[in-house]
């Protein structure tokens, strides 16, 4: 079901994204010159307190307050490495550009059937001709044609504040503009969507929260003793 | 009338008894082989109910396997996945109608593509509005399991499928892929193909009282038994059971189809969410029954009893004929046996039962035939020893119940003596003098043997007999007495009645003494005869002698005259006797006058 709960969030996250970054453009402009700043760090375990990697944090504004900065675009790639894809998870600005370079000896054909972004790289090796642009905000879940197995996901936020957990499940936000925002967890193996109101001022803020995963699934890998990249 | 027969007849009693020992031991080894040839047809067909049973898991294990090699590529299929994805549900319909078409030899093969929240989006066959609820359960199953994988049998539209549930992968789960056959005629009809058994399957909802039958290798002319056999089929889970049908009898075993698969051992979430949640849907229960014919099984022992059957006819007649032939070769020889055992008893000692035979009825008509001539040799003895003693007597000691061996005893003896027997013997021829001698013993005898006196011996003219031996008798002296007596009385009738033939005269004189005396068989082994002896004997004698020189034809000694008182005895005075040192008592009897 959580596939099902990612496309619901998918789709209310981009509604909300495009209203809060206009708002935020104007906000910015009447406040600019008097911004006070926070950090959020933030520790995310099981319900074991094992500790969960590769969660993408994001703070979403909330209240009309002026978003404090845009989000700048990246131009970052996700490599295919002995036929998988590094890194697995990976959390963007909109309007990033993201290239895949295939940096094995055999072909690998990658494509992305989500609404956030659809496209198909057929065949290739090597680097692919054009970097593909993720200009909406969503996750996209990107396969390989050839290797069932292979999976990877690209959260596209509207936010200049993200991040992803460590090894140690921990992640911090800085210089987050005081306001109120909602804290948004994403994880390919959450049971439901996290979202929660926080209030960022001028000290920082921990947080420690325990997210509920599923099992994993995944297609059997040729050759491989594990099928489980994510905890 | 049989009963008298079976009384009567010994030839009857034996053919009636071996006959009924035969149908006995016959009809009890086709009780046995009877009993043992069921017991055997129903552990057989026992054992292919239960290889029928596994051949059906293996039918539909295969089929699903089927199932699974088309449905797992194409969930992971680039172009079903774009299509999917574009949302061109026409498109998608030909496309799941053109992988269920590469299922071989199942034309029926559903496919339907629904999304988390089971909402269909697309399925080759029309469905009801509640379809999605037959299988709801197989989707949480198929959730919980590791493999996003599930199967099981449902009922949709009325139909039983056997259901199989996949992901659809883009690389990750987007929706579940369904695909079933149906547990249809054509599917009942290869099982039994295969397994050579009778297949029926029927579900019961919880509500329903009769089970439904979906699909069964019977004719449908025999649903209705096969409804009410299979009504009870809940008594008779995980056992095998009789039922007739049309007359036939069926082995029945019933196998659980939604039980046919064990769920993944690493299903943490229930111990059994397949039957749990089929009972929050209220899900029908769906079984397999599957049957064996008792009686086609049977078939060939049952030929086997009627042969043996046959045999056991056909040996019971030849041992009634048998038991009846070798019965009257016994009772035949038997009957001729007794009829001539019967004449020999009427005294005809002359019949001779021949039996040319070498067996115990040629030995017992053997030891008829010896019986009949010791029978002829005893009656000719009988009849010597009634010359010499009365028929009484003779009987009773060829009876043997007169004790013969030497004993003392006390007896009257008598001697009686033709007196003037040397002029006689002179007068007359020897042939004469034998025919008198004959004629007047004959005379004396028959009084002796009307007194129950035994003649012992005689002694030239003289008869000496005995009174008390070898039969008892308590008044011996008075017998002996009237002996006396009545041959004198005899002798007298004698005389009239011969005067014509023996015109001599002639006197006999009697000696008559009761003594204490040995009496007994005496002799050699071979020759002997019973006698008495001792002195009392020799009295009786000399009494006898006494007698001429008184004017009394009888003298009795003082013991006999003690013993028999009751006569005119007329007291002689003492006389000095031969033998005897002191002089004896003697007493005279006038004939005239007692």
């Amino acid at each position: 079901m959580y596939i099902h709960a990612i496309k619901m969030s998918e789709s209310k996250s981009n509604q909300s994204m495009r209203l809060k970054s206009q708002l935020c453009f104007l906000v910015a402009i009447l406040v600019s010159a008097h911004s006070i700043a926070g950090d959020l760090k933030i520790s995310i375990n099981t319900q074991k307190n094992q500790p969960i990697e590769s969660v993408v944090v994001t703070l979403e504004r909330l209240g009309g307050i002026q978003q404090s900065t845009s989000p700048a675009p990246l131009n970052i790639e996700i490599k295919q490495i002995d036929r998988e894809f590094v890194p697995a998870v990976t959390v963007i600005p909109v309007g990033s550009l993201v290239s895949f370079p295939n940096q094995d000896d055999i072909l690998h054909h990658v494509y992305s059937f989500s609404k956030a972004k659809t496209f198909d790289l057929p065949l290739y090796k090597g680097i692919p001709n054009e970097p593909i642009e993720f200009d909406i905000a969503g996750v996209a879940t990107l396969g390989c044609n050839i290797h069932d197995w292979m999976s990877a996901y690209v959260v596209i936020v509207d936010t200049p504040y993200y991040q992803k957990t460590n090894q140690l499940g921990e992640a911090q936000l800085t210089n987050v503009s005081a306001g109120e925002y909602e804290l948004v967890l994403w994880h390919p193996r959450q049971k439901k969507s996290y979202r929660e109101t926080i209030t960022i001022g001028d000290q920082s803020t921990t947080k420690k929260i325990e997210l509920r995963l599923k099992p994993s699934f995944r297609s059997k890998r040729q050759n491989s003793n594990s099928n489980r990249r994510y905890q | 009338m049989f009963i008298t027969l079976y009384k009567q007849q010994l030839r009857w009693r034996i053919t009636i008894l071996f006959s009924a020992l035969i149908l006995v031991l016959s009809g009890t080894t086709l009780l046995i082989t009877h009993r043992a040839n069921i017991a055997n047809a129903e552990t057989n067909i026992t054992a292919n109910l239960s290889i029928t049973a596994e051949v059906f898991r293996q039918l539909i294990e295969s089929r699903i396997q089927s199932l699974k090699d088309i449905a797992r590529p194409a969930t992971s299929d680039h172009a079903f996945r774009q299509v999917y994805s574009e949302g061109h549900i026409p498109t998608l319909i030909s496309a799941m109608k053109n992988l269920t078409a590469r299922i071989k030899n199942v034309d029926s093969t559903i496919m339907v593509l629904v999304d988390f929240d089971n909402n269909i989006i697309a399925s080759t066959t029309s469905l009801n509005q509640h379809a999605g609820q037959s299988w709801q359960h197989l989707l949480l199953n198929a959730e919980n399991n590791d493999s996003l994988e599930a199967d099981g049998v449902v009922i949709i539209n009325k139909q039983p499928y056997e259901i199989i549930v996949t992901p659809l992968l883009i690389p990750d789960p987007e929706a579940w892929v369904l695909m079933g056959f149906p547990l249809d005629q054509e599917f009942t009809s290869t099982a039994s193909r295969i397994t050579q058994s009778n297949i029926t399957i029927f579900s019961q909802q919880q509500s329903d009282v009769d089970v439904e039958i979906h699909a069964s290798t019977f004719d449908k002319t025999q649903f209705d038994d096969l409804i009410s056999s299979l009504n009870d089929y809940q008594k008779h889970i995980n056992k095998i059971w009789q039922v007739s049908l049309n007359r036939s009898q069926y082995l029945t075993s019933i196998l659980p189809l939604d039980k046919l698969r064990p769920l993944h051992s690493h299903d943490k979430q229930s111990s059994n969410p397949i039957r749990t949640s089929q009972a929050d849907n209220n899900q029908a229960s769906i079984f397999a029954a599957i049957q064996g014919s008792l009686t086609k099984e049977l078939a060939p022992y049952q030929r086997l009893n009627l042969i043996l059957a046959g045999v056991f006819l056909l040996g019971g007649i030849v041992t009634l004929l048998a038991t009846g032939l070798i019965s009257r070769s016994i009772t035949k020889p038997l009957v001729g046996l007794s009829r001539g055992v019967a004449e020999i008893g009427t005294g005809n000692y002359e019949v001779k039962v021949t039996q040319d035979r070498q067996d115990e009825i040629g030995d017992l008509s053997k030891s008829i035939n010896k019986m009949a001539g010791n029978l002829k040799e005893k009656e000719k003895i009988r009849q010597l020893l009634g010359r010499s003693v009365s028929t009484e007597v003779a009987e009773e000691l060829l009876n043997n119940d007169i004790q013969v061996a030497g004993e003392e005893r006390e007896v009257t003896v008598l001697f009686a003596d033709l007196r003037g027997f040397t002029t006689l013997s002179e007068r007359l021829s020897p042939s004469e003098l034998l025919a008198f001698l004959n004629d007047y013993f004959d005379c004396l005898s028959n009084v002796i043997d009307q007194f129950n006196g035994v003649v012992d011996k005689y002694i030239g003219d003289e008869v000496m007999a005995i009174f008390g031996a070898p039969v008892h008798r308590d008044n011996h002296a008075e017998l002996a007495v009237k002996a006396a007596l009545g041959m004198q009385q005899a002798l007298i009738e004698f005389r009239v009645n011969n005067k014509d033939i023996w015109t001599f005269d002639f006197e006999t004189g009697i000696g008559i003494n009761t003594d204490q005396v040995v009496v007994g068989n005496m002799g050699s082994k071979s020759r002997n005869n019973y006698t008495v002896i001792g002195d009392g004997v020799n009295l009786a004698s000399r009494l006898e002698s006494e007698s001429k020189n008184h004017p009394y034809p009888i003298i009795a000694s003082q013991n006999t005259v003690d013993a028999a008182p009751n006569f005119n005895w007329q007291a002689l005075g003492s006389a000095k006797i031969r033998g005897k040192n002191e002089l004896v008592k003697i007493y005279g009897l006038d004939f005239n006058k007692s």
